[in-house]
């Protein structure tokens, strides 16, 4: 993770710079998984496949714990500073949002749920704009994938890719939104899956937000450039 | 780097010589009035060597010589001019060291010595300046009953807060401090860094520092230096996230070959 030539005289720091590295990294995988399963069960209805994602959210927590512990130690024990400093706040920061992601899964799976209970009380209902809905998941599955690929590999043009990227995430969820307000309009009886899909569309565009925080992140470690909130700075 | 502070002392052009080894070059600083300023660098950079210019410590060893000038404010002396009495400045400009060093002399007598130097002779004005250097020293509690014991028989902490009296009792504008607590214990050191804090409020502090926490706790403003040269001068919070040179990003995160 080091941009610098050559590692620390003290090498069990590098060490344990690397375990930190790692488990972010598998945390980030865990959590696209967790996220492409979840869509899967939304699309295809299948039950069980939503009840691992559910389940598997314990997984995604348990790197959290073990992520947040390992912080807590290089904190305490290393007192790093520099780039070692912005590289474990970026971390530690990342970890939180890909918890947070994994809790949008885990409510999209839940809402495949009970879309499916929907279904079979409305008759066979279809789910509307599925879609349109999948193809928004797999704008925010890439945006997310696209903040992990720059944290790992500290890419700030890849970083830029994920911030210009997450507004298309946004732009959609917008345009979904007034298609599914009209149709809610014209057909009240599509009302109840409607109201779940919003739920799923505001969870794939909060994943979209929290790729865009790791990305924001990115700049921090490489540059010690701050990129979030510029209303707020120029106010400052 | 815009960096706006009224300077107690200026570097300029400061070029030191041991013999024939050339321990500073070219070093401008500005040192910022009433705060603290952390040197900071590895061994044999010339750190202390810069410190030592300030109260003309140099002086005391044949074949060193100064190029340049330090500048003293308010009315800008040049405290390398060899006009300038040594031994003046170091009333103006105190010096707390690595290891306490009392004179083997009462508590009293160490605190009263650089008094007694200026020809102080009143024993009223002496015990009343002495109280009240001990009182800022945060060490007049504990030794006010026994102020005619041997400094000697003191804890290492409370000898150096000692120095520190003994320094201030002369009522320096500027403190200079080189490692003042490497050879202390955790709570001592933390007493001395509460007496550095308070007392930037009056004077102007440099110190030397190898602790990185340290520097980071105590000082406003950090300079790094490297091979005599100054590599890095900037608010300390600045430095020690996102330093500008490689150097002291390699230096402060512990990549130093």
């Amino acid at each position: 993770m080091s941009l610098l030539p050559g590692g620390h005289t003290l090498k069990r720091f590098d060490e344990q710079l690397g375990v930190l590295r790692d488990l972010v990294i598998q945390m980030g995988g865990v959590v696209e998984d967790q996220l492409g399963k979840a869509m899967r069960a939304l699309a295809s209805g299948d039950s069980r496949l939503a009840d691992s994602v559910i389940s598997g959210d314990r997984q995604v927590d348990r790197f959290e714990l073990r992520a947040d512990g390992e912080i807590a130690q290089l904190l305490a024990l290393r007192t790093p500073l520099g780039i070692d400093l912005r590289t474990v706040l970026g971390l530690s920061k990342t970890v939180n949002d890909l918890e947070r992601v994994g809790d949008e899964t885990k409510k999209i799976a839940r809402i495949a749920l009970k879309l499916q209970r929907l279904e079979d009380e409305l008759g066979g209902q279809a789910v509307p704009l599925m879609d349109d809905i999948e193809r928004m998941a797999r704008v925010a599955g890439e945006v997310l994938r696209g903040a992990m690929d720059a944290l790992a590999r500290l890419d700030l043009p890849q970083a830029q890719w994920v911030l210009e990227h997450d507004q298309a995430v946004d732009r959609e969820y917008k345009a979904l939104l007034a298609r599914l307000t009209r149709l809610m309009m014209q057909t009240p009886e599509q009302v109840p899956m409607a109201v779940q899909v919003i739920f799923v569309l505001k969870g794939l565009e909060r994943i979209g937000d929290h790729a865009k925080n790791i990305a924001e992140y990115v700049f921090y470690v490489v540059e010690g450039r701050d990129v979030r909130h510029p209303k707020a700075q120029a106010s400052t | 780097m815009d960096l706006t502070f009224d300077a107690k002392a200026e570097v300029r052009g400061l070029d030191f010589h041991y013999a024939d080894v050339h321990a500073l070059k070219h070093i401008e600083l500005r040192v910022a009035a009433r705060e603290v300023t952390a040197l900071i660098g590895p061994s044999g950079c010339g750190k202390t060597t810069l410190l030592r210019c300030f109260n003309r410590m140099h002086d005391l060893y044949p074949g060193s010589r100064y190029q340049g000038e330090i500048r003293l404010q308010p009315d800008g002396i040049n405290l390398l001019d060899s006009a300038v009495d040594p031994i003046e400045a170091r009333l103006r400009i105190g010096m707390v060291f690595q290891k306490p060093n009392p004179f083997p002399k009462t508590i009293f007598d160490n605190v009263a010595f650089g008094l007694r130097v200026q020809g102080e002779k009143r024993g009223v004005v002496l015990s009343e300046r002495v109280e009240r250097a001990l009182r800022e020293a945060a060490l007049w509690n504990e030794v006010k009953d026994r102020l005619d014991l041997s400094a000697l028989a003191l804890s290492g902490g409370q000898q150096q807060r000692l120095c520190i009296a003994r320094t201030l009792a002369t009522e320096p504008e500027m403190l200079l401090f080189d490692e003042p607590t490497s050879a202390l214990d955790p709570a001592a050191t933390a007493s001395i860094e509460e007496l550095i804090m308070d007392l930037k409020q009056r004077m102007t502090v440099l110190i030397v520092t190898h602790n990185m926490q340290q520097a980071g706790r105590v000082s406003k403003y950090t300079a790094f230096l490297h091979a005599g040269e100054l590599i890095e001068f900037g608010e300390t919070e600045q430095m020690f996230t996102r330093p500008q040179k490689k150097q002291t990003e390699n230096y402060i995160t512990g990549r130093f070959g």
